[in-house]
């Protein structure tokens, strides 16, 4: 039977709302499934996050704790000035990880008690401070402004 | 003299703009023929203003005149001169300028070629165009502005950050800007349009071309930016779903929808609405890319701009300019006369599919990139909303829209056959299933969706030939008269042909890459070798090198197949002097087959040094695929369809009927 | 002036050109709908070169050509026969043009009298570097130097120049980094030797480095007599705490000095300083740490005559800001808070019409805790 011009417009329109609304759909289950949290050790604590939740840690990297072990693996500790926690990592470094600067890393926790990251996320740019992480520390007190890293360093109060 | 010049020409340039909205689009409303009139040489007199501006501040980067306080916090006189000069705007204001100038060009460019559009139309384009001139002045006059001096004048410059130092990076900034301005155009038409309230035919074809012209620079742009990332950030990836790239991908994908929307009010007077919807819907998120990137709201690879006071400015900006569009649209959209009729299946139902799928992915974009801000915003929760997030949602929403491509440019206009169109296709579906087995057979063992994806890649660079084989009637007729009709195909014609293909081959690219990449971590000491993709890598061992302004360990590693020597990579940790700032260099060999990508790490307890080695199967065909896509667009916008004639002038006052 | 006649000229061009097509009468104005019939018509001709080339089907083409036949039809019927017409009418546009000759103009200059500096010329480096001897510019000249031992490394006479004037403005490693250059590539004389050593002194913020008391002995060695040698040798030997040698030399160099010596002063002080330690048979733990504090009487007392010099050259050239604040900065470390405020009273005086140099002299009270004055 032929659709008269209205029918066969309402139809088109259902059409397209279907395709929206699955579309949606698809966004919102994406949403809930692949979110990944941010958290400074101290959240770590405070919210007793499961093992083998992913999420990301940020936070410093304490002085002298990077351990390298052989086969490109590498310990170190994050520190948010308050807690620690000890970190894993196999690969290869961003250029500008380095002890006392900031560092956001991507992975679980085992059971064990060590975050094993997969990701170590890369900073860009000398004066760069992952933004999670300033805001943390800020949180904290911790955080100086300084045109670069060497004036927070030295401890010059502007 | 040179400073003080190029200042004083940026606030005339203000000056200027402000006239060109206020008077022709008070001229077009009170039908007075001289005020519109001037809306044309307030056009051009903006863009030379701007251009002088930009000239003397060129000129004050090349001459290095620290007195300058955006040269002297951006620019070092030991920098090489084509890096002295893309640091024009490789900064905040400079870019803002360069953003300005060209969004004057484009108006500068609409008021040249605009000798066919109803002088009231042209007016209040104009007008529109100029207000969005206007309010990105005052911000950079205000917050931005890049001729502020600095006295006493310092001997030397700050500027020197050698990651910046990258010829793909210096000049993706003005294609992008290029793309993200040029969808500004079809704002201003979309605007102009609902302040009339109708939209003329002229108006629809106009629409098309600067959008087509946007439209391909944007692909230049993110394809540099990609190519930029993929061998200088030394992480083996070529697209990381970073806000930034999401900001130019946003306006891109709309872009597109546009572009095929465009033709159907073109040729079928229908969608208007919709169309006009678009045309906002594009620059907005060209206002929102510029916002998220130069607010510093998100602090990512490329944002190098932070200051909240300039994010408000942007912001406010944004919703006058957003808000204002959408409210106007909504009062006057309902009055504009809808057009032509159709069938679901017709070749306006399946660019309606391609309009939906496409605006659908970028609201999954959209969503993805601006959740985890609003989110923050409100709670002060951080999340991150990464790859995963998209690959789940933008792939299965684009993953239709690619089988349709092949088959929507064989459907006829208003009543459309799918089961001739896809009889037509079957030297497409017979070659994708062929490529499929290769695929399969070549690549045992690898991800089962992998194949599929090469047919589909190749069910589109085929179906973009077999439609243009089938206009020419290639093998139906003899060659020579194939022939002649190939050369009398419109350039629209093969400008699509080309874009399609362009898809194809790209999508093959990202199948192959993401599918069947290599990768290898490992810890190398001088002479020993790792085994990738039939290749064996040999680490030489590393050598001190002074550079120009860094030092670097140059690691060298032999490439060889099956004992025979191909080439020598290295690849650099470089530390740049005056800032200490490390670098990674990458050793990059292209084979036909792919890239072979080796980073070398840092050193290892045991003497060794980490190396990351990479085998990137097809990953040219990515950049590959975007050129021809951008070809595509310019055989398209050389189309002579485009050059439509004025209607016939009429000497006396009275106007005489149109024939 | 040059610079408003060009600004003129900018904006007359501007006016000139953008007001002239207000007054024309826009004679090829044709109605709305010729517009739109001359894109129809021209889709039309497209469509007919697309058939004729066989591009397109005939029942295709029969049928976009009904389209755009009925397209046109609708485009001529819509609008009323006449097309309005637009007006030209003289006396908005004469309005409009009075306002935009005011209105243009008084918003670019009043926003540049915000905004510009017009007093502030141009300084290309290249240029200021050329122009620095001319220009008395200090810190270009150095530039002068350094660009031309970037060309001519070898160039000792070039070294020894910019020594001392990098040790004017303070720059003092860079000054002992020239010296370095300069010994290295000649044949010191004692006079070489010995300014190299006070060079690393002045780097070492007034201690003398085992460095420097090599150049020192290099000096004496070539003269023993080289006065200036044997004052930072004497001293030396007192930061390392044997003052009961120290004294030694340095009455050994008082004793040969000519009475009328200007630097008799400076080692009676040192002689004076030394005194009442050097009496004491043994040194005491105690007396240790007192001599100590000793060595930083002597910075301090080298860092004065330091400071001194500056303050008297900026008080012959006021148009040094960086010079100011380095001189505040120099009496807040020696204690002489009240000299420092003058200092910086001195620069804000100086530098009352420059909004960014007065904002730096706060910042420079609000760092050393110093009172804010009304001045900026």
């Amino acid at each position: 039977m032929p659709m008269t011009r209205k029918q066969k417009r309402t139809s088109m329109i259902l059409a397209g709302l279907a395709a929206l609304a699955a579309a949606a759909g698809l966004i919102l289950y994406a949403l809930s499934d692949t979110i990944v949290f941010f958290y400074t050790p101290s959240e770590v604590a405070e919210k007793s996050v499961q093992p083998g939740v992913r999420f990301r840690l940020g936070g410093l990297v304490e002085e002298g704790s990077i351990e390298k072990l052989a086969g490109s693996r590498i310990n170190f500790v994050v520190t948010d000035t308050d807690k620690t926690l000890k970190v894993s990592y196999k690969g290869v470094l961003p250029d500008l990880f380095r002890e006392g600067q900031g560092v956001v890393a991507e992975g679980k926790i085992e059971r064990s008690g060590t975050f094993v990251a997969d990701t170590i996320l890369a900073k860009h740019d000398e004066n760069y401070m992952p933004r999670e992480v300033a805001d943390a520390l800020k949180k904290k007190g911790q955080w100086k402004e300084g045109k670069d890293g060497k004036d927070s360093k030295d401890g010059n109060t502007y | 003299m040179i400073a003080e010049t190029g200042h004083f020409a940026l606030l005339l340039a203000f000056a200027v703009a402000i006239y060109q909205f206020a008077v022709p689009l008070y001229g077009a409303h009170i039908r007075h023929d001289g005020m519109m009139a001037t809306a044309v040489p307030a056009a051009v007199m903006q863009f030379l203003l701007l251009c002088l501006s930009f000239a003397c501040l060129t000129w004050l980067f090349v001459t290095s005149d620290f007195s300058v306080h955006n040269v002297w916090a951006n620019s070092h006189s030991a920098k090489p001169m084509i890096y002295k000069i893309s640091g024009v705007w490789g900064n905040h204001e400079g870019s803002m300028l360069l953003w300005v100038l060209i969004l004057a060009l484009f108006g500068a460019l609409v008021a040249a070629f605009s000798g066919n559009l109803p002088p009231g139309l042209k007016a209040r384009v104009l007008a529109v165009q100029s207000s969005i001139s206007a309010a990105f002045l005052l911000f950079l006059v205000l917050s931005s502005n890049p001729f502020n001096r600095v006295d006493p004048a310092p001997i030397e410059g700050n500027g020197l950050n050698p990651i910046l130092q990258d010829p793909a990076l210096a000049f993706h900034p003005p294609f992008l800007y290029a793309g993200y301005v040029g969808l500004s155009v079809a704002f201003s038409f979309a605007i102009a349009a609902l302040i009339e309230g109708r939209v003329d035919a002229a108006w629809a074809r106009w629409v098309r071309p600067w959008t087509l012209a946007a439209w391909m620079f944007l692909t230049v742009g993110i394809a540099m930016g990609s190519w930029w990332a993929y061998y200088e950030l030394g992480w083996g990836g070529w697209w990381f779903w970073d806000p930034v790239e999401n900001a130019s991908f946003m306006p891109w994908l709309v872009a597109g929808a546009l572009l095929h929307s465009a033709i159907v009010v073109e040729k079928r007077n229908a969608l208007k609405i919709w169309t006009i919807l678009l045309a906002i819907l594009a620059f907005s998120l060209s206002l929102v890319g510029t916002f998220l990137v130069r607010s510093g709201v998100l602090t990512s690879v490329h944002a190098f701009a932070v200051d909240p006071e300039r994010g408000v400015f942007i912001l406010a900006i944004l919703c006058v300019f957003i808000g204002g569009a959408l409210t106007l649209y909504a009062w006057r959209a309902p009055t504009l006369k809808t057009g032509g009729l159709f069938a679901p299946i017709s070749r306006e139902g399946a660019l309606v599919v391609n309009n939906l799928l496409l605006t659908a992915s970028c609201a999954a974009v959209f969503i993805g990139t601006l959740y985890p801000l609003a989110l923050e915003a409100v709670t002060s929760q951080k999340i991150s909303v990464g790859p995963p997030y998209f690959n789940l949602t933008f792939g299965p929403i684009i993953l239709p829209l690619l089988m349709l491509v092949p088959i929507g440019p064989l459907l006829s206009w208003k009543r459309g056959d799918l089961w001739g169109a896809l009889q037509r296709l079957w030297v497409a579906a017979l070659l994708a299933a062929i490529f499929a087995v290769i695929a399969l057979v070549w690549q045992f063992g690898g991800p089962w969706l992998a194949p599929l994806g090469i047919a589909l890649g190749v069910w589109m660079v085929v179906g973009a030939l077999v439609d243009t084989a089938n206009r020419i009637q290639l093998f139906r007729k003899p060659l020579n008269v194939s022939w002649s009709r190939l050369k009398g195909l419109p350039g629209q014609a093969f400008g699509m042909m080309l874009a399609h293909l362009g898809v194809g081959v790209m999508v093959i690219g990202i199948v192959a890459i993401t599918a069947w990449r290599e990768e290898v971590i490992t810890v190398l000491k001088p002479n020993e070798s790792l085994q990738m993709a039939g290749t064996t890598v040999t680490f030489l061992g590393e050598t001190p090198l002074t550079g120009p302004n860094y030092t670097a360990e140059v690691g060298r590693f032999d490439v060889s197949i099956g004992g025979t020597k191909i080439t020598t990579l290295t690849s650099e940790k470089r530390v740049f002097q005056p800032s200490r700032q490390p670098t990674t260099e990458v050793g990059l060999h292209a084979f036909w087959t792919g890239d072979l990508y080796v980073v070398m790490g840092d050193a290892d307890t045991s003497g060794g040094r980490t190396v990351r080695a990479y085998f990137n199967p097809l990953v040219h065909f990515i950049w590959l695929g975007a050129i021809i896509m951008s070809f595509g667009a310019i055989v398209s916008l050389f189309d002579r369809r485009y050059r439509v004639g004025a209607p016939k002038r009429t000497r006396a006052p009275a106007p005489q009927p149109a024939e | 002036m040059s610079l408003w006649i060009i600004f003129a000229c900018l904006t007359a061009a501007v006016l000139g050109f953008v007001l002239l097509p207000l007054f024309r009468r826009q004679s090829d104005l044709a109605g709305r709908k010729a517009y739109d019939l001359a894109v129809y018509r021209d889709q039309l001709a497209e469509l007919e070169r697309d058939r004729a080339a066989g591009l397109i089907l005939q029942n295709d083409a029969e049928a976009a050509r009904n389209e755009l036949g009925r397209r046109m039809l609708a485009a001529d019927a819509g609008e009323s026969a006449a097309p309005q017409s637009g007006s030209a009418s003289a006396a908005p546009a004469k309005v409009v043009m009075l306002a935009a000759l005011v209105g243009i103009p008084a918003v670019a200059l009043t926003a540049y009298t915000i905004l510009g500096r017009p007093d502030l010329p141009d300084v290309p480096r290249q240029q200021r570097i050329a122009d620095a001897v001319k220009n008395n510019d200090f810190t270009g000249m150095i530039a002068q130097v350094e660009a031309h031992l970037a060309k001519n490394p070898q160039d000792v006479q070039g070294w020894l120049v910019l020594a001392p004037a990098y040790r004017r403005i303070g720059r003092f490693t860079e000054a002992a980094q020239a010296m370095a250059k300069a010994v290295a590539l000649s044949e010191p004389t004692p006079q070489l030797w010995t300014d190299y050593g006070e060079a690393l002194v002045l780097a070492a913020k007034g201690i003398v480095t085992s460095n420097a008391r090599t150049a020192f002995e290099k000096a004496l060695k070539l003269d023993k007599n080289h006065v200036k040698a044997q004052f930072y040798h004497a001293l030396a030997v007192k930061q390392e705490g044997d003052t009961e040698a120290a004294l030694a030399e340095f009455k050994a160099i008082l004793k040969k000095a000519p009475k009328t010596a200007a630097y008799r002063n400076a080692i009676e002080r040192q002689i004076a300083l030394i005194q009442p330690v050097a009496k004491a048979p043994a040194l005491s733990k105690e007396q240790m740490e007192s001599a100590k504090d000793m060595s930083t009487g002597d910075r301090m007392e080298m860092i004065r005559g330091m400071v001194d010099q500056l303050a008297g050259r900026l008080a012959e050239n006021g148009k040094d800001l960086e010079g100011w604040l380095r001189l505040a900065n120099a009496r807040m470390v020696l204690g002489e808070k009240d000299k420092a405020v003058a200092a910086l009273n001195s620069a804000a005086e100086q530098f009352r019409d420059d909004a960014g140099a007065l904002r730096r002299i706060k910042d420079a009270r609000t760092q050393h805790g110093l009172p804010e004055s009304s001045q900026e």
